[in-house]
C-alpha cells in the first residue's frame, strides 16, 4: 500500500483532480477518497482498471446521452449498507425497508441500463438481479418509489384497518367531547393490533430478506466502481489523458502536463511547457537556475506516475510507466510542523525513511531541492552522496537540485531549458525599450520552463548571471560575480 | 373558536406558518382547527414543523397535550426518530437528506386519518429546501408549526402568512403579555421599503458579495457604499460619508449587540432607515427597538410577512389564568387584527 498525505497529494497536484470528480453517490465518492496508487503485486487489478477506463473513454462521445442518465440513477442509489448490516441480525425499521426498496428500485434500472449497452459493460463489474428482493418490498408490483406495510401483506392486517378507518370516517363527523373520546379509545385498540401484525410482517419480510443482503452489498460495490470510472472518464477527456502502458522498468513519460498547474497559468493568460523524460532504472537529476522549473517538472514526473499507478489516465501524449512498491517524496514542505524539527531535521528524517523503503522494495523516490537550506558546500555534498548511494540500488531516483555537478555521478542529467537559445542581446534590447513595464515579466515570458536531457558535459547555463544582467544589476558588483 | 372566521382568514394563501409567544400559548389547538377546517373542505395539505415543539403538556384545555391529528391523504415531513410516535398508517415517500438531531427529516403520505409528532427542519435554508419538495407533490397549503422562540419566526421565503399564538403562560402580568406581543405583532406586520431600486442595489450586491460582508449603505437611488468588512454599524455610521446615505442594510440577523453601542453613542439617528431581509431577521428586545424608535430610527423590511391574526390562551401553565373576556379585549383594543380565542 502506498499511502499518500493529503499535503503530498495537494503538492503533486494530485488532490486537485481528485476534487474535480464529482461522483454521484456514496458509493463513488468513498473511492475518490481513497484513491491511492495500487501495489505493485496488483498489477493484472491496474491493467483491469486501465482497461475498463479505456473502454468508456472511448465509447464517450457516441454514447453522450446514456451518461446523463446513468448519472442521475447513481445520483438515486442512495447509502443502504447501514440498513444491510442491521438486516443481518435485527428486524428493519419501515425506514429501512424504505431506503432497501429505493435502491432496489434505482439498481434495478441501473442493472437494465447496463445490460442494454454495450458502451457500458465493463469486465468484472457486474450487477446482480435482485428483482426477486424488490417483489418481497413490493408485493403488488407497482415499482413506486414509496413503502408502508401494504393490506396485501396479510388478510388480517386488511381487516384491522377496515375497522380503524370506520372508526375514523365517525370520528371525523362527531362532535361531542365525550363521545370522541370513546371513539379514539377504540381507534387506539386498532392502532395497537394494526402495529403488532405490522412488526410480525417486518420480522418475516426481514427474514425473506436476509439472503439477499450481501447481494445488495455486492451491487453497491459495483455502484461505486461504476461511478468512480465514470468520473475518472470525464476527468480524461477534459485533460486529454491517455492510457499508460504498464512496463517493468523504463520510464517513458512525452509532453506531460500537470492540470493544477496548466489551469492556473491559463487563468493568468499563460501557457505551460509540456515536459517530457525517460528513464531506466538508476538516478537522473534536474538542474536549473532558482527561478523555478525544476520543482514543476519533478512534480509533474510524479504526479504522471502516481495517476498512472492509481489506475487513471494519464496527462501526457505517450506513457510508459513502471509500478513502484514505494513512491517517496522528499520536500522541506512535506514534513509536518508538529513534530517540532526544523525544516533541514525533517528533510533528513524523510531522506532516512526512503532510504529504508528502497531497501524493502522497488521504490521511487523523489527528492525536490534535498538540503537546500544548508551551506552549498555541504548540501552540495549531500545530494552528490545521495546520487552515488542510490545509483547503485535497485530504485529509481530523480533529484531536482540548483547545485553544480552533482549531476556528473547520475544515470541521466536534465536541465530546464530557461534561457537556453534566446537571443540576449535582443532581450536586453527590449526590456530598455520597454519603459515602464517591469524586466522581470519580460523574462519570464522568455523563459521556457521545459526540460532537455544533457548529454556528457555540458557547461552548466548561466542563467542566474543572465538574469542579473538583463534586470541591470550594478555592473561593478555584475564583474565582481562574473570573476567568482 | 370562530371556525369559520380561522378559515376565512387563511383559505388565500398557499403557505401559513404558526408562531408562538411562548409555550402553552396554544399553537396545537390552532392548528388541529385548521386542519379540521381545510379537511372538511378536502384542502391537501402539507405539514411540517420548525425544529422540534418541546411542550410536553399543554393546558389549553386543562388536560395533557394536544397531538396534532391529521387525515388521510395529508403529507408531512418529520424526523426519522418520531416515527414511532406517529400512529397514522404512513407511507415513507422518500427521505430530504435534512438531518437534525432526531434523525433524517422524512417525507411521508397519511394513508389513514391518524395523530403525528412532528420535527422538521430548523434553518430558514432548509424549510425552503424541504418547502420545494413538497411542491413536487402538489399540496394546496403548506402549514408550518412554527416554534416557541420569536427567534425562528418563519421568514418570508417560507412562508406567505402568520398566525401568531399568545397567552397567559407568556407572562403573569396580562399588560406584559399584551406589550410583547403587540410588539412583536408589530415586527411581523413591518412593510416593505418602497422603491425597487434598493431592492435591485442590494440584490445586485448580494449576488457578488465577499461572506464577511454585512452591512451596506443605501440611498433611495439605489446607489450604495460597502463599508470595510468586519466594521461595526456604530463605526460605519460614524463616518461623514454615511450621512449621505441614509439607509443602512443589515445582512443577516439584527441584534441588540449590534444596535446598543449605537443607542449609546451621539450619532444621530433622524430619518435612518434599517432595512432587513424580512421580520424573521430582527431579534431586538424591546427595550432596544423601542429606544431605537425613539431617537428617529425607522425598522423595514425587503419581504413583507402578512399576519393574520392573534391567537389567545386565557389558561397559563403556571396556574394564574386570565379573564378570557377580558384578556381578548384588550388584545382586541391593542391591535388592528383579529384577534381569536382559542377557547371559543
Amino acid at each position: 500500500m502506498i499511502a499518500l498525505t493529503y499535503e503530498q497529494k495537494k503538492s503533486l497536484g494530485f488532490q486537485y483532480l481528485l476534487d474535480a470528480l464529482n461522483p454521484n453517490s456514496v458509493y463513488g465518492q468513498e473511492l475518490v477518497k481513497q484513491a491511492a496508487p495500487y501495489p505493485r503485486e496488483a498489477r493484472e487489478e491496474l491493467e483491469k482498471e486501465l482497461y475498463r477506463l479505456s473502454c468508456l473513454t472511448r465509447g464517450y462521445e457516441a454514447n453522450k446521452s446514456l451518461w446523463d442518465s446513468l448519472e442521475l440513477i447513481l445520483m438515486n442509489l442512495k447509502e443502504v449498507r447501514g440498513s444491510l448490516k442491521n438486516g443481518a441480525d435485527s428486524v428493519l425499521t419501515d425506514l429501512e425497508l424504505f431506503e432497501l426498496k429505493q435502491f432496489l428500485l434505482q439498481s434495478e434500472r441501473l442493472r437494465r441500463m447496463y445490460l442494454d449497452n454495450p458502451a457500458l459493460q465493463l469486465p468484472e463489474i457486474n450487477f446482480s438481479d435482485t428483482a426477486l428482493a424488490l417483489d418481497l418490498l413490493d408485493p403488488e408490483g407497482r415499482r413506486l418509489p414509496g413503502f408502508y406495510i401494504v393490506d396485501a401483506y396479510a388478510p388480517d392486517l386488511k381487516a384491522v384497518r377496515d375497522e380503524k378507518k370506520r372508526l375514523e370516517v365517525v370520528l371525523r363527523q362527531e362532535h361531542t367531547q365525550e363521545r370522541k373520546q370513546q371513539l379514539h379509545a377504540m381507534r387506539s385498540e386498532t392502532v395497537a393490533q394494526e402495529e403488532l401484525i405490522q412488526q410480525r410482517i417486518r420480522a418475516e419480510l426481514t427474514e425473506k430478506l436476509r439472503p439477499w443482503l450481501s447481494v445488495i452489498q455486492e451491487n453497491c460495490v459495483a455502484v461505486g466502481r461504476l461511478d468512480f470510472l465514470l468520473q475518472k472518464t470525464k476527468l480524461a477527456l477534459s485533460y486529454h489523458g491517455i492510457c499508460p502502458t504498464l512496463t517493468e522498468k523504463i520510464l517513458d513519460l512525452k509532453e506531460m502536463v500537470n492540470p493544477s498547474l496548466t489551469d492556473g497559468l491559463s487563468r493568468r493568460g499563460k501557457a505551460f511547457t509540456p515536459v517530457s523524460f525517460t528513464m531506466e532504472g538508476g538516478t537522473a537529476v534536474i538542474t536549473g537556475a532558482n527561478m523555478g522549473g525544476k520543482s514543476v517538472a519533478l512534480r509533474t514526473i510524479a504526479l504522471n506516475v502516481v495517476l498512472a499507478q492509481s489506475g487513471f489516465f494519464v496527462c501526457a501524449k505517450e506513457a510508459r510507466v513502471p509500478l513502484f512498491d514505494h513512491i517517496c517524496l522528499i520536500a522541506e514542505e512535506y514534513q509536518s510542523m508538529q513534530n517540532g524539527l526544523s525544516s533541514f531535521g525533517g528533510e533528513i528524517m524523510q531522506l532516512q525513511n526512503a532510504v529504508e523503503k528502497q531497501k524493502q522494495g522497488y521504490a521511487l523516490l523523489i527528492f525536490d531541492e534535498l538540503a537546500r537550506g544548508t551551506n552549498p558546500d555541504e548540501g552540495a555534498a549531500i545530494v552528490k552522496a545521495v546520487v552515488k548511494y542510490l545509483k547503485a540500488k535497485p530504485a529509481m531516483a530523480i533529484l531536482a537540485t540548483h547545485y553544480d555537478h552533482v549531476a556528473e555521478d547520475a544515470d541521466y542529467h536534465y536541465q530546464v531549458t530557461g534561457l537556453r537559445g534566446v537571443d540576449l542581446d535582443k532581450l536586453s534590447e527590449e526590456i530598455h525599450s520597454a519603459a515602464g513595464q517591469k524586466g522581470i515579466d519580460i523574462i519570464s515570458r522568455y523563459m521556457n520552463y521545459g526540460i532537455y536531457q544533457v548529454h556528457g558535459e555540458e557547461e552548466c547555463p548561466r542563467d542566474a548571471i543572465h538574469i542579473c544582467g538583463l534586470l541591470g544589476l550594478e555592473p561593478e558588483l555584475l564583474r565582481l560575480i562574473q570573476e567568482a | 373558536m370562530k371556525s369559520e372566521l380561522l378559515y376565512g382568514l387563511v383559505k388565500d394563501y398557499t403557505s401559513l406558518s404558526l408562531a408562538g409567544m411562548c409555550k402553552n400559548a396554544g399553537k396545537t389547538t390552532v392548528l388541529n382547527r385548521i386542519l379540521q377546517d381545510m379537511g372538511k373542505k378536502d384542502v391537501s395539505l402539507a405539514l411540517t414543523s420548525i425544529g422540534r415543539d418541546g411542550e410536553s403538556t399543554d393546558v389549553v384545555t386543562g388536560t395533557g397535550k394536544p397531538r396534532i391529528y391529521v387525515r388521510e391523504g395529508t403529507l408531512f415531513a418529520t424526523a426519522a426518530g418520531l416515527l414511532h410516535n406517529c400512529d397514522t398508517t404512513g407511507e415513507i415517500l422518500r427521505t430530504t437528506g435534512i438531518h437534525t438531531p432526531l434523525g433524517e427529516v422524512v417525507l411521508l403520505r397519511a394513508r389513514s386519518d391518524g395523530f403525528i409528532d412532528l420535527a422538521g427542519p430548523s434553518m430558514n435554508q432548509q424549510l425552503i429546501e424541504l418547502s420545494a419538495i413538497f411542491k413536487e407533490y402538489g399540496p394546496e397549503k403548506i402549514l408550518i408549526d412554527g416554534a416557541i422562540s420569536r427567534k425562528s419566526l418563519c421568514s418570508r421565503r417560507v412562508t406567505e402568512a402568520v398566525i401568531l399564538c399568545t397567552g397567559a403562560s407568556y407572562h403573569k402580568d396580562m399588560g406584559t403579555v399584551i406589550d410583547d406581543t403587540v410588539y412583536v405583532s408589530n415586527l411581523l406586520q413591518l412593510r416593505a421599503a418602497t422603491g425597487s431600486r434598493v431592492r435591485i442595489a442590494i440584490e445586485g450586491w448580494q449576488g457578488k458579495k465577499a461572506p464577511n460582508e454585512k452591512l451596506l449603505l443605501l440611498d433611495w437611488e439605489g446607489s450604495f457604499r460597502i463599508p470595510e468588512p468586519g466594521k461595526k454599524p456604530v463605526d460605519v455610521l460614524l463616518d461623514k460619508e454615511a450621512a449621505e446615505y441614509p439607509i443602512v442594510w443589515m445582512e443577516g440577523a439584527m441584534t441588540d449587540a449590534a444596535i446598543k453601542p449605537l443607542l449609546m453613542s451621539n450619532i444621530s439617528l433622524k430619518g435612518r432607515m434599517f432595512m432587513v431581509e424580512d421580520s424573521s431577521k430582527i431579534l431586538l428586545s424591546r427595550e432596544v427597538c423601542e429606544k431605537l424608535y425613539k431617537k428617529g430610527a425607522e425598522l423595514t423590511v425587503l419581504s413583507e410577512i402578512a399576519l393574520l391574526a392573534v391567537t389567545v390562551n386565557p389558561f397559563s401553565a403556571y396556574g394564574n389564568h386570565f379573564d378570557k373576556t377580558e384578556f381578548a379585549a384588550r388584545m382586541q383594543e391593542a391591535v388592528v387584527l383579529p384577534v381569536i380565542d382559542v377557547m371559543e
